[in-house]
């Protein structure tokens, strides 16, 4: 199958590379090579009729985008936009979940529901350009709302359909936000909205050519050996059949899990990183060691960020955000991290792991208030945190056990499954071990321990790099690459999030 | 060591300061230190403290210095007050060398000997000489406008000289604005063939007041970052042993590295002592750092030191600014213009400079006229290189060296357009290593992409058709680095090695009619009795992602009864490509090492549908042929009759009805072949399709179970749901008899 990860990929993208570089002194013909080659990128990864859907869903998105400057009634036309893109990403998202429910209504009044049962695949990437499509129009609405004189920043057609397609992007993110956004920064820590990098007309150049190849190897390694070493081994194997396993196995297996999709995910992100850097484009970084938060709203600062910051700005903000109170802060919370759970997947378990997030920030935001007047800690947030190093390595600790626990309903995707995972955890105890568990478990723990100081000393690494000489680096990556594909599982691993 | 003072100039002449006091520039290069102090003020004795305090002046921070007295070498005359204030950069600017305001306060004696605009000119030649080498250099520096206020003696006034440089690509050489009303022209011009990277070796002769012994750690601290020319100077300020150091080689390894390497001699006491150092420098991604490549000491007291500061920003926009160099006072506005250059400008100067250092004192310029030289700095830049980071100087003796590395000036029309390069400067070496790399990894995996092309497209692969010792060393490679893998990891379970002969195999299938004639009633029965087991005995699942699917449900029905299970399923497998997958094989290995298997559950077919490669033979069975049918029953019969030899019942699961037409009607055909095949062996057979919903062979997304539609299809039309693995796995675990 054509992903990111295969040769006929990797082949295509060369010649890709050698054109788009060739034009490097007109962007907007570098902006219609890129264009065309992510629709046809996208033909191939999903299907042509993804293609169409995506060509039609841009133009309604312009169309609507147009009549939000030409109209009085602006609200009107944006909520055509988002209308449609959620028209659009209902239709094929939930498309399994609507039909049962159509299709039995309809068998109910006695009509014949035969006509409904052709599956339609779901187009790749549709969350995301959905997401990227709300936020676009949300700018131009408020841009004329706070000045009504200026004209607001709009895509010409050509640069709008780059900028939805942008195929780096589009099979799972991270979502690249039209403007400069607080929260969202590239991996030098500066802002990276698209709408700059889009309809600059100043060249492009390679962005940190070493760098962006580094760190498409480590999402090689992350992904394709680590992640996948980890599924085939310790995960899915007792995920499969839960009660057939000792119960220390069952919870290496639910850690295994959760760091499985981190690896899995934080290496996707950064493939597309180092992908679009090679294509002179900043995108923001997904990614911020989640598994070092210190506590659950923390979390969400570092996992997914640009999920959590599109949330944060396109659902929470609009509920009222902090701005009407306590508790009306804490359902909009809720309601936000509902959504967010809903948007991973239709069933029932995604919704409750949803929740669970939410009730757990307010849980720590009940906390903060009760530290605020019990220590009379100036705002009470982050308070454990602030007590020293015992108190963050606990918070740590509660946070990421958390996490992991309720990725168990990620994973499972039927409440009974979840069930069997939990009972496997609590009830096997005699028998015999398959694998290891102290094995993974010490692995683990010790990667845990020594993470924060990998990270605090990558920059001083990187600076060493810096006297290697270039062929040198070259060549080592190289050498990587040879040995993450030895090391690697044999196929080509699908991506979790790519479904969602 | 930005200062020219007494020193040197670059035509290595001494200067007389009796006469003439010469103002000193103050350059911040990295504020660092001190960062709480609004103004530091400090009675400067020492040049080189001066230097120091300003390096480390934090930005916005005022450093007055009272030079009380004056180095005996020192330009700096007793009364000068000097203040330099380095100001904020504009607020787009990261990362970038602080732009600065100099406040220069030039004494009456020097205001009333050369004139102002002259005064000025020098100043800036100073700083053209040291900008431009700081910028030439760099391969994406960005520098920020400065501006350079001279003030008059009297006044103090802000009158001064303001010059700007557009980045505008149209407007570089029409937009230099000097407040005297001097008039500069800017000519687009010439471009510099690319020059080699490698900077010819010099000797250097040093004065330096080391410890004898530690000529060698000396020279390593000469090591560090941009510590060269401080040691230098200082060396020369506080003579006291010799020390003979040479460049043995110094070598731009990378565009933002400079190696250098230097072996020093220190003479002490009527003893040498030698060193040896290596410097490597380089810049980290964001913040700029100096590179000192080149040191040279003309002769003791005369040290030109040439230093580099390189900033990567490799975002930043290329230009190239040609300049006439013909006459000084474009010279100094080749510097002034690069120095000037608007932020997020690359200055990629294709141009030689004539490298005029400030020279107050006539007699030096008479006797360098009479030398009939200036002495020359040449930077070098490629168009389609990322600008080269190495400044030569040539030595200024003998006079036949100067001449021999003056480059003549490319000043044809035609180089103008050299600059429009296909490519940009940074693409060269990711693109060769994009394709340098996936040559040699086709190379080194050629064997995995083989078997991926054959699984994908079922088509031999172009690749594997190429007899060449060469290109098979590659696989030979691998097969070592897998080896070595295998050898650390002892995993057993995915075997690969190489069918069996199949023609023989062939013959033995058909050689075993004589099942077919057994007894309906016995054989059914002999089937049950095979799949029957007790707890201490283990079933074995094969299969591709289908039986992935299943099997862990019928493992967990098992698990119930204390029945352990070996399950080797594996995505994408089938019968037809043994060189991917060789299920035979790994069949008899699990088998013949595990003696606790009793049941064997094969679910294969879906990954089959294509022509089929033969061992022995280069043309491939056409799918849907006698022959093919033939090689594929032989292959089930390979496994059937090892599973009959080792008394292991076997229930073999055939494929289900496909939603695409085309796969379901190839499924239909695997179907009949394997079932024909089947029914030549005691098996237990499981036909998917009634079980899984199909109709009359009709694909079907939903069972019915209790009234309720279920539906147990994914949505490739291939796959199951949890619930149709489910119905699948109770289906196939209800043929198993578990005795206690």
């Amino acid at each position: 199958m054509f992903s990111f990860l295969s040769v006929e990929f990797a082949l295509l993208f060369m010649v890709f590379f050698v054109i788009y570089w060739a034009f490097y002194q007109k962007t907007n013909i570098q902006n219609l090579i890129l264009l065309i080659t992510s629709y046809v990128m996208l033909s191939l990864m999903a299907s042509f009729l993804a293609s169409l859907i995506l060509l039609a869903f841009s133009g309604l998105i312009a169309f609507s985008a147009l009549k939000m400057q030409q109209d009085n009634n602006k609200k009107k036309w944006l909520w055509f936009g988002i209308g449609v893109t959620l028209a659009n990403l209902s239709l094929f998202k939930y498309y399994d979940f609507f039909r049962t429910v159509v299709s039995t209504s309809m068998e109910v009044v006695g009509l014949d529901s035969s006509g409904l049962m052709a599956n339609i695949l779901f187009p790749l990437g549709i969350s995301y350009y959905s997401f990227q499509a709300i936020s676009y129009l949300v700018g131009i609405y408020q841009s004329q709302k706070n000045n009504p004189n200026t004209p607001p920043i709009t895509f010409k057609p050509i640069e709008l359909l780059t900028y939805l397609s942008f195929f780096p992007t589009i099979t799972s993110g991270p979502i690249a936000r039209v403007h400069d956004t607080k929260g969202l920064y590239d991996i030098e820590g500066k802002p990276c909205g698209m709408y700059a990098q889009i309809t600059t007309t100043k060249p492009r150049q390679i962005i940190m050519p070493k760098l962006a190849f580094a760190l498409i190897l480590l999402a090689l390694a992350k992904k394709w050996w680590l992640a996948t070493y980890l599924a085939d081994n310790w995960v899915n194997p007792v995920f499969s059949n839960p009660t057939g396993f000792h119960g220390l196995e069952v919870l290496t297996a639910i850690y295994g899990y959760t760091l499985q999709l981190f690896l899995d995910f934080s290496g996707y992100s950064e493939m597309v990183v180092g992908i679009a850097m090679l294509l002179g484009f900043r995108l923001p970084m997904n990614f911020n060691a989640p598994l070092l938060a210190h506590n659950i709203r923390d979390f969400w600062d570092r996992w997914h960020i640009s999920l959590s910051t599109w949330i944060r700005d396109y659902i929470y903000i609009p509920l009222g955000g902090n701005r009407l109170g306590f508790w009306r802060t804490q359902l909009n919370l809720l309601i936000a991290m509902t959504l967010s759970g809903i948007w991973h997947g239709s069933t029932l378990n995604f919704l409750f792991w949803g929740l669970l997030h939410g009730l757990a920030i307010f849980l720590l935001n009940f906390g903060d208030v009760f530290c605020q007047k019990r220590f009379a800690h100036e705002t009470g947030r982050n308070y454990l945190a602030q007590k020293g190093l015992a108190g963050k390595v606990l918070g740590t600790i509660v946070t990421v056990n958390f996490v992991a626990l309720a990725f168990v309903l990620f994973r499972a995707t039927t409440f009974e499954e979840t069930m069997l995972i939990f009972k496997g955890l609590f009830a096997n105890n005699n028998l015999a071990w398959q694998n290891n568990p102290f094995w993974l478990l010490g692995l683990l723990l010790v990667s845990w321990i020594l993470y924060p100081f990998v990270r605090k000393y990558t920059p001083k690494g990187a600076t060493l790099l810096h006297k290697i000489p270039e062929p040198a680096i070259y060549v080592a990556l190289f050498i990587g690459f040879i040995i993450v594909t030895i090391l690697a599982p044999a196929g080509i691993p699908s991506f979790i999030y790519a479904n969602f | 060591m930005q200062h020219t003072d007494k020193d040197t100039d670059n035509t290595g002449n001494d200067i007389d300061h009796q006469e003439q006091s010469q103002a000193v520039i103050l350059r911040p290069i990295r504020p660092t230190a001190d960062e709480g102090d609004d103004c530091i003020i400090l009675n400067a004795d020492v040049h080189d403290e001066i230097e120091v305090v300003i390096e480390d002046a934090v930005m916005g921070q005022s450093v007055i210095i009272e030079a009380t007295s004056v180095v005996e070498k020192s330009a700096v005359q007793a009364s000068d007050i000097e203040e330099a204030v380095v100001v904020e950069p504009t607020p787009v600017v990261e990362a970038v060398e602080v732009a600065e305001v100099v406040e220069i306060a030039v004494p009456d004696e020097v205001a009333n000997i050369t004139p102002i605009e002259e005064v000025i000119e020098t100043v800036e030649a100073v700083e053209v000489v040291q900008t431009v080498q700081t910028v030439e250099v760099a391969e994406a520096q960005v520098v920020e406008a400065v501006e350079v206020q001279v003030v008059e003696p009297e006044e103090l006034s802000e009158e001064a000289f303001v010059k700007r440089v557009s980045t505008d690509e149209k407007a570089i050489s029409d937009e230099i604005d000097v407040a005297q009303g001097v008039e500069h022209e800017v000519i687009q011009e010439e471009v510099i063939p690319p020059q080699p990277q490698r900077i010819e070796p010099e000797v250097i002769e040093v004065s330096h007041d080391i410890d004898h012994h530690d000529g060698v750690s000396e020279a390593v601290i000469v090591t560090e970052r941009a510590e060269i020319a401080e040691v230098v100077t200082e060396a020369v300020d506080k003579t006291a042993e010799v020390v003979q150091s040479e460049v043995v080689q110094s070598e731009l390894v990378q565009s933002d590295a400079v190696e250098v390497e230097t072996q020093t001699q220190v003479v002490q006491n009527d003893e040498t002592y030698s060193g040896h150092a290596v410097v490597m420098s380089a810049i980290d991604i964001k913040e700029p750092s100096r590179t000192v490549v080149n040191v040279e000491v003309v002769e003791e007291a005369h040290v030109n030191v040439i230093d580099i500061e390189v900033d990567d920003d490799p975002v930043a926009d290329v230009k190239a600014i040609d300049i006439d160099v013909s006459d000084e006072d474009s010279q100094a506005q080749i510097v002034e213009a690069v120095t000037e250059a608007d932020k997020g400008q690359v200055i990629d100067v294709n141009v030689g400079v004539i490298n005029i250092d400030i020279d107050l004192d006539d007699e030096v310029n008479d006797k360098q006229a009479q030398d009939g030289e200036a002495r020359m700095t040449y930077l070098h830049t490629h168009q389609s290189e990322p600008a080269i980071e190495a400044v030569v100087s040539a030595p200024p003796y003998p006079a036949e060296t100067v001449t021999a590395t003056t480059p003549t000036l490319d000043v044809s029309e035609d180089s103008i357009h050299k600059k429009m390069t296909l490519f940009p400067t940074s693409f060269a070496k990711p693109m060769l290593f994009l394709a340098g790399s996936s040559v040699l990894g086709i190379w080194v995996m050629q064997q995995s992409i083989n078997a991926y092309f054959l699984q994908t497209y079922h088509k031999p692969s172009p690749l594997a058709n190429i007899d060449n010792g060469v290109w098979k060393a590659g696989a030979k490679i691998h097969d070592g680095l897998v080896g070595i893998k295998n050898g650390t990891e002892d995993t057993s379970t995915q075997a690969s090695a190489p069918t069996e002969p199949v023609q023989d195999q062939a013959e033995d299938a058909i050689t075993l009619p004589v099942e077919v004639q057994a007894p309906q009633q016995s054989k059914e029965e002999m089937i049950k009795a095979s799949l029957t087991l007790n707890s201490t005995q283990k079933v074995f699942f094969a299969g591709d992602s289908l039986m992935q699917g299943v099997a862990p449900h019928i493992q967990k029905h098992l698990q119930q009864f204390g029945v352990q299970s070996v399950n080797l399923s594996k995505q994408s497998t089938g019968l037809a490509y043994p060189k991917f997958f060789d299920w035979p094989t790994t069949i008899k290995d699990t088998i013949t090492k595990d003696k606790d298997i009793k049941v064997l559950v094969v679910m294969l077919g879906p990954n089959d549908p294509w022509d089929m490669p033969v061992k022995g033979s280069a043309q491939y069975l056409k799918f849907q042929s006698p022959e093919w049918d033939k090689e594929y029953q032989s292959r089930m019969a390979d496994i059937l009759n090892f599973a009959k030899e080792q008394e292991v019942g076997v229930i073999w699961v055939t494929p289900p009805n496909m939603k695409k037409t085309k796969l379901d009607t190839q499924m239909m055909y695997i179907n009949d072949v394997m079932m024909a095949e089947l029914a030549r062996h005691n098996v237990q057979i499981v036909d998917a399709r009634p079980v899984l919903g199909s109709i009359n062979n009709q694909y079907n997304d939903y069972v019915e179970q209790d009234g309720k539609k279920v539906k147990v299809r994914s949505g490739d039309g291939i796959h199951f749901t949890p619930n149709g693995q489910r119905v699948l796995a109770q289906h196939i675990q209800s043929y198993l008899t578990i005795n206690p």
